[in-house]
């Protein structure tokens, strides 16, 4: 019983986080091999997406995939299916939290153990993932109300800075004439993937109406735009390429002159952390619920075993991320975009599934 | 009109015999021309004034034993019929028996020891009202009804305490309550069974189930505006006798913010007391937390000039800020506790004595930090800016999670308790309703239940 | 049950951080770094300048230590001086790393790339030139001087003195401007003059890798008016054979590259200066009309002076203030005009227009 908002929310949160998702990463290796052209289309095709999907989604209101799913497929065929799309999330939520350690050993606690780090994490990812789906949207609405105030005051403070080299900006936007490329479509569309929660989350929406699906569109081409063109203003056409965290770094060459800090990058980190550490929550609170689906047995279980199962698919999640924490930098990285291409189908492929369903549904009412 | 009483059930010999080695039962017979009548009753609860103007008195006035018993009845507290429990429980809370001819009568000669109408002392305010609820429930529900002037204002009372038998009031105004929070209470307040209840605190510890919560989720106070201003938001009041205090509940985190004279001050003003209060509810939270981030994880974050000034003051300092975090806290807390406890006249005293010795002596032998000694007496004052005590105390508590995550994790520690706190908060629930949320108002007083 | 595991699970979580952290007061700050040629050829001189922090703030003194090592490499030099301090050295509060005019002179690059790669360095710290070596630029102490290096950083930044002759550059900016295609970078020069001054006028233009050229500190103030926005300084106009200065209280600087199909192509330069008379050399009444008449001849003095530096630059080959890069980002021929500009530059022509608008006379007339 979730008003709309919570959907933005929901999208909001997740085409803020793509800044940190590798995402910055393949657009600004292909800067000059039509990147921008990908961004447009990207838009184009993501407020499509966006819009498919929750047109089809809201007439199951109050259902999640489970719940489609059980009801219109084969039960095997419904398991399976559920299976694959919670590894999604969990890779998704994983991907995250990976890259959120790495870029605190580098630039907050260089000499903490990465271990620590990422318990820490789970530790908080795993109590507040098994709250309820209402609660977590409250808590995400909270989390964004605190981080986007200072996001924003990070990008004008970005922007406004006379160091910024507009030249460099404007040098890369003339090689927007070259063909887009798939990569950096499926990172383009990445920005607005946030739809996808519904996935969970459409049990708290009844009756999902949106208004104003540009604003969407308009908003995550503004952030891919930022994302892409920012650290360009910063690091120049070139030089880009050297650095690993292209935005944690801009956020570094920020400098705040009337405060008692000093670095923007520590506002910047503050705001993302907490940002990303409740997308990772919402994710896999969404690979929780839909692994429960696809092992849920007819008979209704008893609490406790509820608990266990619960805890024993959150320590299957953690136990990915733990055992993904030997990856260096450049096999993260290509992991991440690995994940990203994958995504992209999936996303299609869920798309035409939930079609499929619909119609199935409509015939059976006919 | 008279019943006949049931002589198997209550009788004069059966109550007297319960009520064996009362030093101060008093059985007395009273006899006129007309008839006689059998006054029973226990001296320390009944008031004997009453007793000689309203009874004895009227019974040498009238002419006959029937316009006496007619004249008895008139009285509002008078009761009839009963069973034999029933007549104990009258008997031991001050009525009088009266035996006439062959029936019974309880007469209300209830002796209040009542403590009148005082100043409010934990909750008070500049301007506004200052009467603060009284230990008598009659006088208190006399309080809201005269400020609560509808008849939605609904009212149920039950007992509570098999030994106490304290009387409870739960009060609502019906057109804006949730009918689910109403539900929820009930069904709670029917299955508490304890045998002493004397004050807000525990039937409030009843009410909520969870044993690990660290946030009040019912707002006691001894205001009787904020009792109505709660009604009229929806929420529900249960008063007890012999308390002087009333639970409002479902009370969301906001609530414990709300102080009463944001209503009386001018708007602006009172945003901006309710900002103070946030950002000192902040400060008190993750002042510490913070400082030990700084001094021993992160001091990166600040500038440099400010980092040199931190360095220089610990530079004495023969131990990890943690500890003179941690040491100067508690120092800090025992000093509060020790003025609350000291009768008012040397509470000052302490207070000067331990500033000063705090303040002073342990800068100067290098023990600890100035900074930090300004840090820990921006922690303590900010801490009492919360209006509600309940909730400055759970504050008060909640910082060392924060000094804990700090001291083991720094600013990695502290961002994920924060996120942790607010997941928490969200993820609570007062009577069905959210705890905490961005947009308190969206369903207050207006909608019930439904959409969040 | 569950208390038990929670405590376990705490428990456990406090072993597993241990004492991974270093308190600040046993942390020693690196406030800047220079870095010189060594004897050996192709080593290096580094020199650390600490700030040792004051216990009692009210008795300011300040103490400060320089550290010197000579290595072959830069991170080797700091090790070993890690061995010569009883705390840990941080590097995160490092505002500014001076290069020795020597090692400006042959390779920058080394240095730039390492203090860019570094993790606990920031991405804003200054980046200059010491002359003559950066090691006495490290040891020159104000006598203003309150927080150890404080002096430099504030120059530095432009947070205290707002000279005109200062122009500060940040690591990322000098990264920015070395690999970018179409600019060159540019570096201050900090002269130590004895020890307790340092003299910050004049700027180094450098190709990619190693000083080019030194603008006068003139040239130093024109070039700022033209690479950033509201200069405070005060240019001087000759009206009448009296001197004038004006102070600008308003300025800014825009260019074009006009390449037109036939003829030569162009740079035209715009300089919009609003001032206030500061200095007059005759004790004459300052009318409107002399007011207006000083304007036109200190546009005419700017004008001069703009066209010769930006002759004396394009002489030179170099390319600080990104004319490359602003033809490159307004044509869309990608792969070729780089090339084409190449062509274009040592051809180029420049017109320069400056509006000086001269609005008070100050206090008195």
């Amino acid at each position: 019983m979730a008003k709309s908002r919570y959907f933005y929310c929901l999208f909001l949160m997740n085409s803020l986080i793509n800044i940190i998702n590798y995402v910055p990463r393949e657009l600004i290796d292909r800067r000059f091999a039509g990147a921008l052209m990908s961004v447009l289309i990207g838009t184009i095709f993501g407020t499509l997406f966006v819009y498919i999907f929750t047109v089809l989604i809201a007439k199951f209101p109050g259902k999640g995939f489970p719940e489609i799913f059980y009801s219109l497929l084969p039960k095997k065929l419904a398991k399976t299916l559920l299976l694959l799309f919670a590894g999604l999330w969990c890779v998704a939520g994983g991907v995250t939290l990976l890259s959120f350690v790495d870029i605190t050993l580098r630039f907050i606690s260089p000499d903490s153990s990465p271990y620590t780090v990422v318990i820490s994490f789970l530790v908080l990812v795993c109590i507040c993932c098994r709250f309820d789906s209402l609660s977590i949207l409250y808590g995400l609405e909270i989390i964004l109300s605190v981080t986007l105030p200072l996001i924003i005051y990070g990008l004008v403070k970005a922007l406004a800075n006379p160091d910024f080299n507009w030249d460099s900006v404007l040098q890369v936007t003339t090689y927007f004439w070259h063909k887009p490329d798939l990569m950096s479509l499926s990172a383009a569309t990445f920005s607005f993937s946030g739809y996808l929660n519904l996935a969970i989350f459409n049990r708290v929406f009844h009756g999902l109406k949106l208004k104003h699906v540009w604003i969407l569109g308009v908003e995550g081409l503004s952030v891919l735009l930022l994302t892409f063109l920012v650290p360009i203003g910063y690091f120049g056409t070139v030089a880009i390429d050297r650095h690993v965290y292209t935005w944690f770094s801009t956020a570094d060459s920020i400098r705040m002159e009337n405060f008692i800090i000093e670095r923007m990058l520590f506002i910047f980190y503050f705001a993302y952390l907490s940002l990303s550490l409740v997308s990772v929550i919402v994710l896999w609170h969404g690979g929780l619920e839909l692994l429960k689906g696809a092992i849920s047995s007819v008979k209704k279980q008893s609490p406790k075993a509820e608990r266990w199962k619960e805890w024993s698919i959150l320590g299957l999640f953690s136990a990915m991320v733990l055992s993904l924490m030997g990856l260096d930098q450049y096999e993260l990285n290509m992991f991440g975009a690995w994940f990203l291409q994958i995504r992209w189908f999936g996303e299609m492929f869920i798309i035409a599934l939930l079609f499929y369903c619909y119609r199935k549904v409509r015939r059976g009412s006919l | 009109m008279s019943v006949q009483q049931d002589k198997h059930n209550v009788s004069l010999e059966w109550i007297k015999d319960q009520l064996n080695g009362f030093a101060d039962l008093i059985d007395r017979t009273l006899v006129a021309p007309f008839g006689q009548i059998d006054l029973l009753y226990i001296k320390s609860v009944a008031d004997g004034q009453i007793l000689s103007r309203n009874v004895i008195t009227p019974f040498y006035e009238m002419e006959n034993i029937n316009a006496y018993h007619n004249y008895i009845l008139t009285y509002p507290g008078t009761e009839e019929e009963t069973t034999r429990e029933k007549a104990i429980e009258l008997l031991l809370s001050g009525y009088i028996l009266l035996g006439l001819n062959d029936t019974f009568c309880f007469f209300d000669a209830m002796n209040r020891e009542i403590s009148g109408v005082n100043e409010t002392s934990a909750e008070s305010i500049s301007q506004g009202p200052s009467d603060a609820l009284t230990e008598d429930i009659a006088i208190n529900l006399n309080m809201i009804r005269r400020r609560y002037q509808s008849t939605n204002l609904k009212m149920e009372t039950m007992v509570i305490g098999d030994v106490s038998k304290t009387k409870v009031a739960i009060l609502y105004d019906i057109s804006r309550v949730d009918p689910n929070v109403l539900a929820e209470l009930r069904e709670k307040m029917n299955t508490l069974k304890v045998d002493i209840l004397q004050a807000m605190g525990e039937l409030e510890k009843f009410l909520s189930s969870d044993s690990l919560r660290i946030l009040p989720k019912s707002i006691v106070t001894e205001r009787p505006d904020r009792v109505v201003f709660n009604l009229s938001e929806g929420k529900v009041a249960i008063m007890l006798d012999t308390t002087g205090y009333a639970i409002v509940l479902p009370s969301i985190f906001n609530d414990f913010f709300t102080s009463m004279d944001d209503k009386i001050q001018l708007p602006i003003v009172g945003r901006f007391l309710k900002l103070l209060r946030i950002i000192g509810v902040c400060m008190t939270l993750w002042l510490p937390a913070i400082y030990v981030t700084l001094t021993a994880y992160n001091p990166e974050i600040i500038r440099v000039q400010v980092a040199l000034l931190i360095s220089g003051s610990r530079a004495t300092v023969p131990y990890p800020s943690f500890v003179e975090v941690l040491l100067m806290l508690m120092m800090m807390e025992f000093l509060t506790e020790a003025s609350l406890r000291l009768p008012k006249a040397i509470g000052p005293t302490a207070t000067t004595v331990g500033g000063l010795i705090l303040g002073q002596a342990a800068t100067a032998a290098g023990l600890v930090g100035n900074i930090m000694i300004i840090l820990v007496s921006a922690v303590a004052i900010s801490n009492f800016l919360i209006p509600l005590n309940m909730m400055s105390l759970s504050i008060r508590v909640l910082k060392y999670i924060f000094l804990f995550a700090a001291a083991f994790l720094g600013l990695v520690g502290v961002v994920v308790c924060v996120v942790g706190f607010a997941m928490y908060l969200c993820n609570q629930r007062s009577f069905g309703q959210p705890y905490f949320r961005l947009f308190f108002l969206d369903n207050l007083g207006k909608k019930k239940g439904g959409e969040h | 049950m569950r208390r038990v595991l929670g405590g376990i699970g705490i428990t456990l979580l406090l072993l597993l951080s241990g004492c991974d952290f270093k308190e600040i007061d046993l942390r020693i700050f690196v406030l800047a770094i220079g870095v010189d040629q060594g004897a050996e050829e192709g080593g290096f001189k580094i020199s650390l300048k600490l700030a040792i922090p004051q216990g009692d703030v009210t008795k300011i003194d300040e103490k400060v230590q320089i550290l010197t090592e000579e290595s072959p490499n830069i991170s080797e030099a700091l090790r070993r001086m890690k061995s010569r301090v009883e705390k840990e050295l941080d590097y995160s509060h490092c505002k500014s790393i001076v290069l020795g005019e020597a090692v400006a002179r042959k390779d920058i690059l080394h240095v730039m790339d390492w203090a860019v790669r570094r993790r606990d360095m920031q991405l804003i710290l200054n980046f200059a030139i010491g002359r003559p070596e950066a090691l006495q630029v490290l040891q020159v102490r104000p006598e203003s001087e309150r927080i150890p290096s404080n002096s430099l950083i504030l120059a530095m930044s432009g947070q205290g003195t707002e000279s005109p002759f200062i122009s500060s550059v940040y690591s990322f900016q000098l990264m920015r401007n070395i690999y970018e295609k179409g600019i060159d970078p540019i570096l201050p020069i900090i002269e130590a003059k004895g020890e307790k001054e340092f003299l910050i006028n004049k700027i180094a233009l450098l190709n990619n890798e190693k000083i080019k050229m030194v603008l006068t500190p003139n040239e130093t103030r024109i070039y700022n008016l033209l690479s950033r926005p509201n200069l405070r300084t005060n240019l001087p106009a000759h009206s009448e054979g009296v001197m004038y200065q004006y102070y600008t209280e308003r300025s800014s600087s825009h260019y074009k590259i006009l390449t037109p199909e036939h003829g030569k192509a162009t740079i035209r330069y715009h300089i919009k200066i609003k001032g206030i008379l500061e200095e007059s050399s005759s004790p004459d009444l300052v009318t409107h009309s002399m007011l207006e008449k000083i304007a036109v001849a200190g546009g005419k003095e700017l004008e001069a002076d703009v066209l010769a530096l930006l002759t004396k630059i394009q002489a030179s080959g170099l390319d600080p203030f990104g004319w490359g890069l602003h033809y490159g980002a307004r044509h869309f021929n990608n792969d070729t005009e780089m090339e084409v500009w190449e062509g274009l530059y040592a051809g180029l022509d420049f017109q320069v227009k400056a509006e000086v608008n001269i609005k008070y006379s100050g206090l008195i007339q």
